[in-house]
């Protein structure tokens, strides 16, 4: 239905189910009535080819294009993805051609009918009338018959006439407002909003990539000892806590005088009794620039060991002692500050 | 002309007779509604409970690593094929007495899947780990491995959940902007956007039948493909008795064999509570008997051409399952489930007079399902009772967490179907004004 503008009024007929539509349409046709300008309502499907205007694009037109994208996703999604993450299994192909036909019929029949779907919508909500001013009485089995006319009283009178004469059970007339959104338009609008509303919620999640850049282990790792720096693990925290801080400088004192003294001193300062031998001389562990680093600092130095300008200077611990050991010598070396 | 006068005569009569069930409620629906509510809080609990504990709380163990929820996912996706089936093929066939038979079975297949959907999460160990399924770019460097029939299952079955939605919606679209002139109250909003502004020109009523032709053999095709999909997840395998060619359309036939009689229990129930005797009349019930005669008879041709091939192969390990279903521990089930699915049916249904018989048929429906559920637990229990290695055989019984998520999940389909009643017809109006 083209669009009504001011200058035209809509005249609304109601007819009985038994009324003759095609001659109905053709006598308005003969007395100057654009077919595009009658609109029939009913209850039910009529089925007469002479009283549609046919869409400019078939559906099942839409339809197929829709499948084929459909199958190139899917060669894409499981094929593709296939190449990119190749997974030896099995004495299969890593793009096995029976896998790609599976997963691109269903690609297929989702796009084919989603499209199809949304194509129907999109149509049935560009044909609808204002519901509001819908005659109740087509859904019990009327038939109502909707012309857009030029405002003009002699030819609306012979337009009266003519479906009088069809047998028309009554007939209503107004000048519309065109500008006032009616109903169904506003509703389409509400949902319209919503959609994009969710639509755009949706696309926050791009706002983040914490969900695609997650630790991972790569294949053949050997499984992590401790997290990443700065990371907290999920359930643990309190561990870190629960812990009495006393025992663990206690047993990182022993294990400093066993590991580290010999370099650093037992006092920490960096004059243990091997410097004589070193080309680097150890660190004075209680120097502020040492204390002010952080305990995952100082645990890394200990796990990792430390080398300058390319020349390790202190060997990785990382072997010697456990994490928790390691974590406990870090609380000594902290605690040296402390009086 | 006179005959289609009376024929349009009829519309204000349907419209009153077929949106009763939306309006008048009585207080035995609240009192099933309620029961209904607590069961499936039992299962939820249950669940909850599982996902705390941890999957050990299910009797799975090696070699038994699927059981009952697998039987309940296959059967709840084959009881779906009741809507796709009957409602896709015969609007294909233009079979006329569809027409008070499709929303049933459209709404089944709907709330179906929802169900069959529950299972798949309820046998994930790490449930909240789900997401590990879709494909999508991460640093994990772990892609779902579209090679294996588990992902097949997982786009078959959102391809079909999806495009049976879509299905149900479709012949909805008048039905809702009748009712959003009739109804008022709570429902009122809601059928207007449902409606999507529906008037009823002639336009819109070709797009409609249109995109309802071309999406109704696009499901049907889709439907065979989800169940031969499940049949594969078992197919290739190399689990004696489940390596077999003949899986596919086994499963198939055996999914809307179950339907069938999921269709017969829902037509009957509905026409007892809401007095729709004028149009789902003794002539439906035979024609729904007749389909489960053909769906009975080739289920059992394809049961035993399974078997026969086995039987006569005589390959030890697979011989080992046979022996078990025909005479040895899962004897009772078997031969109680082929009573269920094949002599019951075989011996009724035959019998014309008894076809016309609602309550008759309805109670075959449901020892059509009792036996085909148990049918899926013989599929999956036996063979994986007997690996090819005798040292480990084992044996299964379902633990009390998981029968209670079972009836749950029963009640909540149940539940769910009660409270779609009262916003959808369970009969298509225009459909059958037509």
């Amino acid at each position: 239905m083209r669009p009504v503008t001011e200058h035209e009024m809509t005249v609304r007929a109601l007819f009985k189910p038994s009324v003759y539509l095609e001659s109905l349409v053709a006598k308005l046709r003969d007395a100057g009535v654009p077919e595009d300008a009658v609109e029939i309502l009913s209850p039910l499907p009529l089925h007469k080819a002479a009283l549609l205007r046919p869409a400019r694009v078939p559906l099942h037109v839409i339809t197929i294009i829709a499948g084929v994208v459909g199958i190139s996703l899917g060669v894409m999604v499981a094929g593709g993805t296939a190449l990119l993450y190749p997974i030896v299994t099995g004495e299969k192909p890593i793009v096995a051609p029976p896998v790609l036909g599976i997963i691109a019929f269903e690609t297929m029949m989702l796009v084919a009918i989603v499209t199809t779907f949304v194509t129907m919508l999109v149509r049935i909500r560009s044909e609808s009338r204002n519901a509001a001013e819908r005659d109740p009485r087509i859904d019990d089995g009327f038939i109502e018959v909707i012309l857009s006319l030029p405002t003009d009283s002699a030819r609306f009178e012979m337009v009266r006439d003519l479906l009088q004469q069809t047998g028309a059970l009554e007939i209503r007339h107004r000048h519309p407002t065109p500008s006032v959104p009616h109903g169904a338009e506003r509703e389409g609008r509400v949902t319209a909003a919503v959609l994009v509303a969710a639509w755009s919620l949706c696309g926050m999640q791009a706002c983040s990539r914490d969900m695609q850049e997650q630790p991972s282990y790569q294949p053949q790792e050997a499984p992590r000892l401790h997290s990443p720096v700065g990371s907290v693990p999920r359930e643990s925290r309190s561990v870190l806590k629960s812990l009495p801080t006393q025992q663990l400088v206690d047993e990182g004192a022993g294990l400093f005088r066993i590991n580290c003294s010999h370099c650093h001193g037992m006092d920490g300062t960096g004059n243990g009794l091997v410097i004589a031998y070193l080309k680097e001389k150890p660190t004075d562990l209680l120097a502020p620039d040492v204390q002010a680093l952080s305990e995952a600092a100082l645990y890394d130095t200990v796990t990792y060991g430390r080398s300058v300008d390319g020349r390790d200077v202190m060997p990785p611990f990382k072997g010697e002692m456990s994490a928790e050991e390691r974590r406990s010598v870090v609380m000594y070396v902290k605690s040296l500050s402390q009086p | 002309m006179e005959q289609e006068d009376r024929h349009w005569e009829r519309i204000p009569k349907i419209n009153h007779e077929l949106l009763a069930p939306l309006l008048v409620t009585h207080w035995t629906y609240f009192l099933l509604i309620g029961v209904l509510a607590c069961l499936v809080a039992a299962g939820a609990g249950a669940w909850t409970y599982q996902v705390q504990t941890g999957i050990g709380q299910t009797n799975l163990h090696p070699p038994i690593f699927w059981a009952v929820y697998i039987a309940s996912f296959i059967f709840w996706v084959g009881a779906s094929h009741s809507g796709t089936f009957i409602s896709g093929v015969l609007r294909l066939t233009k079979a006329e007495w569809r027409r008070p038979v499709t929303r049933i079975a459209e709404l089944m297949t709907f709330i179906s899947l929802i169900i069959a959907t529950l299972f798949v999460f309820y046998h994930l160990g790490r449930v909240w780990r789900w997401y590990y399924l879709i494909p999508y770019p991460n640093q994990r460097e772990m892609w779902p491995n579209f090679r294996s029939p588990l992902m097949w299952d997982a786009t078959a079955v959102f391809t079909y959940a999806t495009a049976s939605t879509i299905y149900l919606y479709l012949p909805l679209i008048p039905d809702f902007a009748l009712l959003r002139e009739r109804i008022g109250g709570w429902r009122k909003p809601l059928y207007r956007v449902l409606s999507l502004g529906w008037t009823g020109t002639q336009n819109q009523w070709q797009i409609l039948e249109t995109a309802m032709r071309i999406i109704t053999p696009l499901i049907v095709m889709v439907m065979i493909s989800v169940h031969s999909i499940v049949g594969w997840d078992f197919g290739v395998s190399l689990v004696p008795a489940w390596h077999s060619t003949i899986f596919a359309p086994y499963f198939v036939v055996g999914a809307v064999h179950s339907g069938m009689g999921l269709v017969a229990i829902g037509l009957y129930v509905l026409r007892k509570i809401y007095r729709l005797d004028d149009y789902i009349t003794p002539e439906h019930f035979d024609k729904l008997a007749k389909l489960m005669l053909v769906t009975t008879l080739s289920l059992a041709y394809l049961y035993f051409a399974e078997l026969l091939t086995i039987w006569y192969a005589n390959i030890p390990d697979h011989m080992w399952v046979v022996d078990a279903l025909l005479t040895g521990p899962f004897a009772v089930p078997f031969w109680f489930m082929a009573t269920c699915i094949y002599i019951l049916p075989l011996a009724t249904l035959t019998n014309p007079a008894f076809r016309q018989w609602p309550l008759g048929v309805m109670i075959i429906g449901v020892l059509i399902n009792i036996g085909m559920y148990i049918e899926r637990v013989l599929i999956l229990v036996p063979p994986l009772s007997y690996p090819r290695l005798p040292f480990n055989w084992g044996s299964y019984f379902p633990s009390w967490v998981e029968m209670t998520i079972i009836v749950g999940s029963l009640a909540l389909a149940v539940l769910l179907y009660a409270l779609a009643v009262k916003i959808v017809p369970v009969i298509s109006i225009w459909e059958e004004k037509e």
